[in-house]
């Protein structure tokens, strides 16, 4: 018996050391080729727009400018029968009301979340993946209901001196007016980063890493006020 | 006076074995808070788990002060017990993963099968000391060894759970091999199995798929490929010293089960190879121990009970092991003492528990 005990117990100790070289391979001789292998199969890269600068008249009131909001959408999601509702009926405990889009694409469901509305859909979405916070930066320009009573027919004229924009790759390109006359100052430079991803396609926390910075547009300030940017127009006309 | 003289080393395997599982069993709570640390709720399970092996050390303490003479004694009524518990589960159990195995106890779940594990080894124990005893010849030595171990896998097989299947065969191949068993048997043992596995393989889609998965796991990458490419891509993260705890991103991220199932993969990624290394070391030292405790006891069925129970715990952490540093096939079975489980636990600290009082029956007489 105990000749068979010490047969049974080297076959062990050997399968042990079978193991070990194993280990030895994938977590040290050959680690490097794996890490990058699994690193390339689920890193994702991505752009980081630099922020648009900001347009001033020369009074230093911000005339064009950015502004950041947290949207909330809901992908097509092959689940059992049921999710979809149960998905609304969990928004339905931030929301006062919540549509229910088409199920085959991709739809903006909340736009401009709150801070509070933010971290309870945070919460929401680990148990649903196939709702998605994105964060979206708008240009917004000022307002000019105080200066003039023909206040449609300024909001028009200003925003047609200070240009359109197209935003390509998440990067605003101006197309008209000042917006594309100092375009190159104004857009900066990209920059970019890498993040990990799992298997449903969202982001890993902590796995976010910037590749490159990038530099924010210079801000520009016009040489005409606001005012006068208006009666100009108007002179025109 | 020989028995006095040889109990101080015996003392010394002892108290190696109780050290080696307390030691393996806190690892284990650490490995497993560090594969859940990025879920948000990480003391869940790690609590969970230490909470076990508090109640594990309180079953092995019960069991090594129990007479194993009163565990010879009732084999009949604890093995029909284990055994009616799986039965049971057909008609009361939960199916978990596609497999009946467990009993819902609101606040945890058993699987009897776990639980039988030591059982089932001292039933094959009192069979072939019985068969020994009678002087019956080779053949029905063999045949009823198996033909008992068959009627005991037969529900373990219908639930579907092969890899625990695997488990008990190991566990009648190490009773059959110690107790002098014929080769020409094991041989014929060994072809049972390769025929039972073929027609496991062509009956079942899921173990095809293991298999085809383990042999070419980039061509099935996103299927049946994927636990043995994240097995290997964790192990490489893991390298020489390892993330340290808290930093196992790959086995939180993608790795599947890595507190149960991917469990010693998931401590490679936290300790390293360096790391890594002594988990496998203990498991060794636990099996010398438990030898040294079998060959030094007297009695025979004490003797094989010892034996056969450290080799049936140390295969189940190879078979482990080795799935997860992907020498072999997908199996589901858990690291003893490591992976997250009450039934894994209790099981293992019964078997324990009864090889220790194996051990010290010979020196109260």
């Amino acid at each position: 018996m105990r000749k068979r005990a010490l047969i049974l117990m080297s076959i062990f100790f050997l399968w042990a050391t079978a193991t070990i070289v194993y280990l030895l391979f994938y977590s040290v001789i050959d680690s490097g080729y794996y890490k990058n292998k699994g690193r390339k199969l689920f890193e994702r890269k991505g752009i980081i727009p630099a922020p648009r600068g900001i347009i001033f008249d020369s009074n230093n009131k911000k005339l064009a400018w950015n502004e950041r909001s947290y949207n909330l959408y809901l992908k097509p999601y092959n689940g059992f029968i049921g999710r979809r509702e149960m998905v609304i009926k969990a928004l339905g405990r931030i929301f006062d009301t919540i549509s229910n889009p088409p199920r085959d694409t991709i739809q903006c469901i909340k736009t401009h979340l709150s801070p509070f509305e933010l971290v309870a859909c945070v919460e929401v979405i680990k148990h649903y993946p196939e709702l998605e916070i994105k964060s979206e930066i708008k240009r917004c320009y000022a307002n000019i209901n105080n200066i003039s009573d023909r206040e449609t027919y300024n909001q028009v004229t200003l925003r047609s001196k200070l240009g359109k924009l197209i935003k390509k790759n998440g990067i605003f390109y101006g197309i008209s007016g000042y917006e594309k006359q100092f375009d190159i100052n104004l857009r900066g430079k990209s920059g970019t980063f890498t993040v990990l991803v799992d298997k449903q396609g969202r982001w890993i926390p902590g796995t976010w890493k910037e590749t490159t910075k990038s530099q924010a547009g210079s801000n520009i300030k016009l040489k005409y006020s606001l005012e006068q940017l208006l009666s100009e127009s108007e002179k025109k006309k | 006076m020989n028995k006095i003289t040889s109990s101080a080393p015996i003392f010394q395997f002892k108290l190696i074995t109780v050290m080696l599982v307390l030691l393996m069993g806190v690892w284990g709570c650490l490995g497993i808070y560090n594969a859940t640390v990025f879920s948000g709720a990480p003391f869940y399970f790690a609590g969970k788990q230490l909470l076990w092996l508090f109640i594990g050390l309180l079953i092995l303490y019960a069991t090594y002060i129990t007479p194993f003479k009163n565990f010879k004694k009732h084999a009949v009524l604890l093995c029909s017990s284990v055994y009616l518990a799986i039965i049971l589960l057909f008609t009361a159990g939960v199916k978990i993963n596609g497999m009946i195995g467990w009993f819902d106890l609101h606040y945890f779940y058993i699987q009897p099968s776990e639980i039988a594990k030591p059982f089932f080894i001292l039933s094959l124990c009192k069979i072939s000391d019985y068969i020994t005893t009678e002087k019956l010849n080779d053949a029905k030595k063999f045949f009823i060894l198996l033909g008992f171990t068959a009627l005991w896998i037969l529900p373990i097989i219908l639930e579907p759970d092969f890899g625990t299947v695997l488990v008990y065969m190991a566990g009648f191949v190490f009773v059959y091999f110690i107790t002098n068993g014929k080769l020409i048997y094991l041989a014929l043992t060994a072809l049972l199995l390769i025929i039972f596995a073929t027609v496991i393989i062509l009956t079942e889609p899921y173990v095809a798929a293991r298999i085809k998965g383990f042999l070419s796991p980039e061509a099935t990458a996103s299927g049946a490929g994927w636990h043995t490419l994240q097995l290997q891509y964790t192990m490489a993260r893991g390298g020489l010293i390892g993330q340290n705890w808290g930093h196992s991103l790959w086995s939180n991220s993608f790795l599947p089960l890595p507190y149960s199932d991917s469990a010693f993969a998931s401590l490679v990624e936290a300790i390293g190879f360096l790391g890594s290394i002594p988990v496998i070391i203990s498991f060794c030292i636990l099996t010398f121990a438990g030898y040294k405790l079998g060959v030094e006891t007297p009695e025979r069925i004490n003797k094989t009970f010892i034996l056969s129970i450290i080799f049936l715990i140390t295969f189940q952490a190879l078979l482990h092991i080795s799935v997860n540093v992907t020498m072999l096939p997908a199996t589901g079975i858990t690291l003893p003492l490591f992976s997250y489980g009450g039934s894994s636990m209790i099981a293992t600290m019964l078997s324990i528990g009864m090889m220790l009082s194996a051990a010290r029956d010979n020196y109260l007489q």
